[in-house]
């Protein structure tokens, strides 16, 4: 009855368990490695904020505890696929932070791990800079009134000023490093809103306005941008991020700050986050795997 | 013949049935197993094909004694030795596939020396679907190392096999009283 056919089948899958042993023990990760972090944590003013961690594992590894050099209290909020791949899983975690006798930038560079049912293992994490807490500010001066984001890696950032400010200076952390992976572009909107609207909340709802400057010309380079730069009350400037698609196998999360001076000679600070995650295909994962030395046999 | 059958039936259940308090499992495949190779030695004189599967099921007896406290109960560190529990697996799953291809040859021999062609139709039919759902299961367990994206559909097969195990398990009842007919029959 079949017999034949039974006998084929098993061999084929004997041969298949044999070529996926053989494969695992080639390609088999000795336990989970973090990707590149360029990262700053912004503590509240009761110093809480959120790490991101992402790793990469070929099993079902989950973090169960971390410990930030410097920090007092680090747990695990919770943690999910990022991306998944035919060989690997790309997680991402979300450490929850707490420390109120954070007074300077703390940088860190090395996390201590366990990921479930392992030590407690040293890992480098890239740069992490956690901020001490500040009370965020309900209504800033410089406002951000839209943002949007598009597949092709463009990321567009709508600002208003509410009093004349003149802007100073942009700067954001690792810039040497993280330039390679974005270029930044700014645009001045010469036709003001108010003409249009009776601004302050009336020109934030007016969403046609907002999408067309949003998605107009792109401005010019940061680079070749002469600053300072003086905006007049209610001016609109946009800031356009675009992501080099070829360079996506770090995680940055930073703050652009807008250095500003108002009239009365005091410094203003307007800010947008940069948020540039991960994405690899199958190959390059398996490659970053080969690169990770001690961690992959 | 029939205690043949009714043996191969509660200890088909038995494996299938899984009841554990922390990892002790309450009804243990090898008392299962046990179970079946009585059975078959009920059935050997009914046909050639049964004989074929006692080593089978001795072999399984002692396979599966394992899982009477999992893995880690019985100091197995699975996070060092993956392969070991899934080697296991494998060949438990190999060894259950041939043990029951004899039972079921069997079975269809007995229908055919019976002359009931509907029992013996019956055999063919649902031994194919238990050796396609089998195979295919053990083909995808094959890769849960190497593609650990294939889990969901690993999962998704083993509720198959499951299932097909349970038609199988109601189709050995069956035939328990379907053995009965042909030896009122016979005489």
């Amino acid at each position: 009855m079949y017999g034949t056919r039974l006998y084929m089948s098993i061999l084929a899958v004997l041969l298949l368990v044999t070529g996926n042993i053989f494969y695992y023990q080639n390609e088999k990760l000795e336990g989970p490695f973090l990707l590149t972090h360029f990262q700053e944590v912004q503590l509240n003013e009761h110093g809480y904020g959120t790490l991101e961690l992402y790793y990469v594992t070929n099993t079902d590894d989950k973090i169960w505890n971390v410990h930030l050099p410097g920090i007092q209290y680090a747990f695990v909020e919770h943690e999910s696929i990022h991306q998944e791949t035919t060989n690997f899983y790309v997680k991402r975690a979300f450490i929850e932070l707490q420390d109120q006798n954070i007074t300077e930038p703390l940088t860190i560079t090395n996390i201590e791990i366990q990921f479930s049912q392992r030590d407690f293992k040293n890992f480098q994490v890239g740069e992490v800079i956690i901020l001490p807490g500040i009370e965020f500010e309900r209504e800033p001066i410089v406002q951000n009134i839209a943002s949007s984001s598009s597949n092709s890696g463009v990321s567009v950032s709508l600002f208003y000023v509410k009093e004349p400010l003149t802007l100073i200076e942009i700067t954001y952390p690792f810039e040497k490093i993280v330039s390679d992976y974005f270029q930044l572009s700014l645009e001045l909107q010469a036709d003001d809103f108010t003409k249009k609207t009776t601004g302050g909340i009336a020109m934030i709802n007016n969403y046609k306005v907002i999408e067309e400057h949003l998605w107009s010309q792109s401005g010019s380079p940061l680079e070749k941008v002469k600053l300072p730069i003086t905006l007049s009350e209610n001016e609109v400037f946009k800031l356009t991020k675009t992501f080099d698609p070829s360079n996506s196998g770090v995680f940055i999360q930073i703050e652009l700050k807008f250095m500003f001076e108002n009239e009365d000679g005091n410094t203003v600070v307007g800010r947008d986050l940069v948020n540039l995650r991960p994405y690899f295909s199958n190959k390059e994962l398996k490659e970053l795997a080969k690169k990770a030395g001690g961690q992959h046999e | 013949m029939n205690k043949g059958y009714r043996l191969l039936f509660i200890g088909l259940l038995l494996i299938l049935i899984d009841l554990r308090i922390n990892t002790f499992d309450l009804l243990p495949d090898f008392v299962g197993y046990i179970m079946i190779a009585l059975g078959i030695n009920e059935l050997k004189t009914k046909g050639s094909s049964f004989s074929k599967a006692t080593p089978f099921a001795l072999i399984l007896i002692f396979l599966v004694f394992p899982s009477l406290v999992g893995y880690e109960g019985i100091g197995l560190d699975t996070k060092s030795l993956p392969l070991l529990p899934y080697l296991l697996e494998t060949v438990i799953g190999v060894f259950h596939l041939l043990m029951m291809y004899f039972i079921f040859a069997g079975t269809w021999q007995l229908a055919n020396e019976y002359k009931d062609d509907i029992w013996e139709k019956a055999t063919k039919v649902r031994w194919n679907l238990y050796a396609i759902v089998h195979i295919i299961f053990l083909s995808l367990f094959a890769f849960q190392f190497t593609i650990p994206t294939l889990k969901p559909l690993i999962v998704i097969s083993l509720i198959i096999v499951i299932i097909v195990e349970f038609v199988m398990i109601v189709f050995i009842k069956k035939t328990e009283s379907q053995t009965e007919i042909w030896e009122c029959e016979e005489t």
